[in-house]
Order: structure tokens, then sequence, then C-alpha cells
């Protein structure tokens, strides 16, 4: 995880490059050790900040080089592993939401495989309840944007719109009621989308507080699925025999 | 001969390492004083870098760039301020003793700030990473600092610098040297706790509170 202009080249090819280099590094001093490990591409690309010396999470050039790892990594044919939700802001605020969502969506977009960041704020110092209920929206979001949307016969609605025809309305149709599901991604309570009234009403809800209240309730209600308990077992002895193989 | 020490200031400014020591040997050969051409020439070249730097209109490889030129200035006064007795040929602003605590390895904050106290001045004896709290405590006796500064970058290590602080008062050199402390988990209100004088969120005011602390 070479950081542009501190520990790596301020230049974005730079510090791909260097970065690069050091998972090819990794991945031959891992092979030699244990051949046929399994490799996973992770770059970490950052940035130093040149007026405070502080390694930047949320800035956009971290993305662009994210992206070009995950280039070397498809070109490796090997899974990655990007940052996806990232910031340097210190609360849950306009620019933290900011530098997350185009963060999360460039990584996406680039084929990560694994997206990690998830909760972590004030470059990675702070981990949030609130944080994670809104990268999980982020990362639903994304999900559906990359879900795309498909356009056979069906879903280019050629009858339905004959049936409705000029001056009508489709909420009434069968073939809204048919597709309704499945087409739209509908967010959870962090996202508001009613009237003023409503929102007035509700006293005034901003982001952070749905957050918060969301991040509450799941704590209050939310009860984990246990493991199966042979599959519980199994992790255990995987975990058991890993730290013994390590010991030798 | 104030023309001298304006274009010595926009060279330094400029970061022309060679062009600060040509300046320098200029002001000597118009009989400027050493001390003079330190204050007037090295020293108040800085203070602007130091200026725009806090504003944000420098940054920080601007500004290596400008200590570094300073340096060079420097090192052809050093042994003429030795000479003349004065600062006996040690910078005007005294010893700074650095480093980051045990168990950390994070150093370019620490050399950051490190690089930007001897462009202000200070002459910096740097004890590296990984620094013990003993280490400190050999360094504070043996160096005689105004100032020990300690860096941590980990919730982990952070402790460490409560460890050095107490052993410093142990060794009873507490009181003859200041402390100020710094790195990303650090804050003001756990520099107060652990009982340093000071603490600095980043190079800049690690600067202006060292030289408080070194008045």
């Amino acid at each position: 995880m070479p950081i542009a202009g501190g520990t790596g080249p301020v230049t974005m090819a730079g510090n791909v490059q260097l970065l690069n280099t050091e998972w090819l590094g990794g991945a031959v001093i891992s092979q030699l050790a244990h051949p046929g490990a399994p490799l996973q591409y992770a770059p970490r690309p950052m940035a130093m900040d040149m007026r405070t010396g502080f390694s930047l999470a949320g800035a956009i050039e971290l993305g662009m080089m994210a992206v070009a790892g995950a280039q070397m990594a498809h070109f490796y044919n090997v899974p990655v592993s990007l940052h996806g939700p990232w910031t340097d802001s210190m609360v849950h605020d306009g620019q933290s939401t900011f530098e997350r969502t185009y963060m999360t969506l460039m990584a996406a977009y680039a084929g990560a495989n694994v997206l990690v960041g998830a909760g972590m704020m004030q470059q990675s110092l702070v981990t949030s309840y609130e944080q994670l209920v809104i990268d999980s929206e982020i990362n639903m979001t994304v999900v559906r944007a990359l879900q795309g949307f498909e356009a056979d016969e069906g879903r280019l609605a050629m009858d339905a719109i004959a049936r409705v025809g000029p001056g009508g309305n489709f909420v009434q149709d069968e073939h809204t009621l048919k597709y309704l599901r499945g087409e739209r991604y509908m967010p959870s309570r962090l996202i508001y989308r009613n009237s003023r009234d409503a929102w007035t009403s509700a006293g005034c809800p901003d982001f952070e507080k749905r957050a918060n209240e969301i991040a509450r309730t799941i704590l209050k209600e939310h009860e984990p699925a246990p493991l199966p308990e042979d599959i519980s077992r199994e992790l255990d002895k995987l975990v058991r025999d890993s730290m013994t193989q390590l010991k030798k | 001969m104030s023309n001298t020490f304006e274009q010595m200031q926009k060279d330094l400014y400029a970061g022309k390492a060679d062009e600060v020591k040509a300046g320098v040997q200029k002001a000597l050969a118009e009989k400027s004083s050493p001390q003079e051409i330190l204050e007037k020439g090295l020293i108040a070249g800085m203070d602007q870098v130091g200026r725009d730097f806090k504003a944000g209109d420098l940054f920080i490889p601007e500004v290596l760039a400008c200590a570094r030129a300073m340096h060079t200035g420097l090192e052809v006064l050093r042994p003429l301020l030795a000479e003349t007795g004065q600062g006996g040929g040690r910078s005007t602003l005294g010893k700074l003793v650095i480093g980051t605590v045990q168990g950390d390895m994070h150093d370019i904050g620490k050399n950051l700030v490190s690089m930007m106290l001897e462009g202000a001045g200070f002459e910096v004896a740097d004890l590296g990473i990984d620094v013990p709290p003993a280490k400190f405590v050999e360094a504070v006796r043996s160096q005689g600092p105004k100032i020990v500064g300690m860096a941590a970058m980990l919730t982990t290590t952070m402790p460490v610098m409560k460890t050095i602080i107490e052993a410093l008062t142990q060794a009873g050199l507490r009181d003859k040297v200041k402390v100020i402390v710094g790195g990303a988990p650090v804050t003001s209100a756990y520099a107060k706790q652990i009982g340093a004088d000071a603490y600095a969120p980043d190079a800049a005011t690690a600067v202006d509170v060292s030289r408080g602390l070194a008045a």
C-alpha cells in the first residue's frame, strides 16, 4: 500500500507500478513458502496529503489508482479486493457520503470482488454503527447499479404501452404488477423520499439521525442466525489447524 | 545589502540551495555578520515559508526543499558562528530530541516535524523509530535538550509516551526538559492526561509550539 508522494511516487502511474511490483513480490514469496496458496490482489493505493502529511482515504486519485490495480488483477486472473466506502471526514456528513459513494461506485465498476472499509471514518481510526448503516445503503444502491437492466420483450412493454394508450397511467396495469419487484431497488428508511410536510411532522430527522435510529433498531431487534453446528465445528478446526501450521 | 537578503529569502523560498549558499557568501563578502545573515536572510526566509505552509499555499515537499536550501546556507555560517561564539556554532533556538516511541515503526510524520524544526532553527537529534523509554532518558541526560518530542501513530503505542514521561520523572530529568507529543491518534486531551507540556496536530503547529516552549 504505497502512499503516493510519501512511501511511493507522487505520480499515479508510478504509485500503481510500485504497488503492482510489491504485490508480485509478495505473490512470489507466498508461492515459494506455500506452493499453490490462494492469492488475492488487494492494492491499497493511498496518497499523502501535501498540506498535513496525513494518508488520505477519500481522495479521488485513490479510486483511480485502485481501478488500475483492479485491471492488473484481472490481467493476472486473481480475485481483487478494493477499498470501497472510505473518507477523510470526521463525522457522518456530506463529505463522508460524497467521498465514499464515488469510491464505492468506482471500485464496483472496476470489477472488485471484495470491498473493504464499511463503517470506517476519520482515516480508518474510527468505526461507527451509523456509518455501517449508511455504507450498507451505499453498497445496496451500487449493487443495483451493477445489475443493470434487461431489455427483453416483456420489459420493453410494447403491449402495456398500447393497452394504456395516450393520457392513461400504468399504475393499475398488470404489467406494472408483474415487473414491480425486481426492477426497482427499495432503499431502507435511511433514504428520505416523502414530502416536506411528512418530514416536518416526523421532527425533521436528518440523514445522520435516521442512520442512528436504524442502527439502534438493528442492535435492539436483530437476532443473528447462528451458523449450522457442523459448519461452526469445521471453521473452528480450520483455525486450530492453521495456527498449528503457522507455529511450525 | 538589503538586496542580498531579499534575494536570499527569494532563493530560499524557491528551494534553490546553491543560490542560497552563494547568497550567504555574497553577504559575508559585503561584511554582514554571520548572526545577521542567519536572522535577516535564512530565518526570515523560513518564517515566510512557515506562514505560507500554515495557510495551505505551500506543500510539504516544497517546504522540505526550502529547509534543505536553508541548511546549505547554514553550513557556510556554522563555523563562523562558532568562531564568534554566537550560539556556540549551534542553532539559535536550541536542541530538540525527537523519536517515534517503542513498538511503532511509523516515521513519515516524525521526519517531517524534524525537518521543519531544523528549518526553523532548532538543532534536532533524531532517535529514529521504535525508541525504548531508556533511550529517550539517556538522550535527554547526555544531550541536555530543551525539548523532547515523541510520536506515535497507533492507539496501541500511544501509552508508551506516558511510560517515557514517567521514566523521565524517575530519572529526575522531567523538570529539565519540555515534552511535546503528536501523531494520528494523539489528542490535546491525551497530552494533558499523560503530563506532556504540549501537543501539536501537525508539523507547522509543532514548529510554532516548540518555539513557544524554547522561549
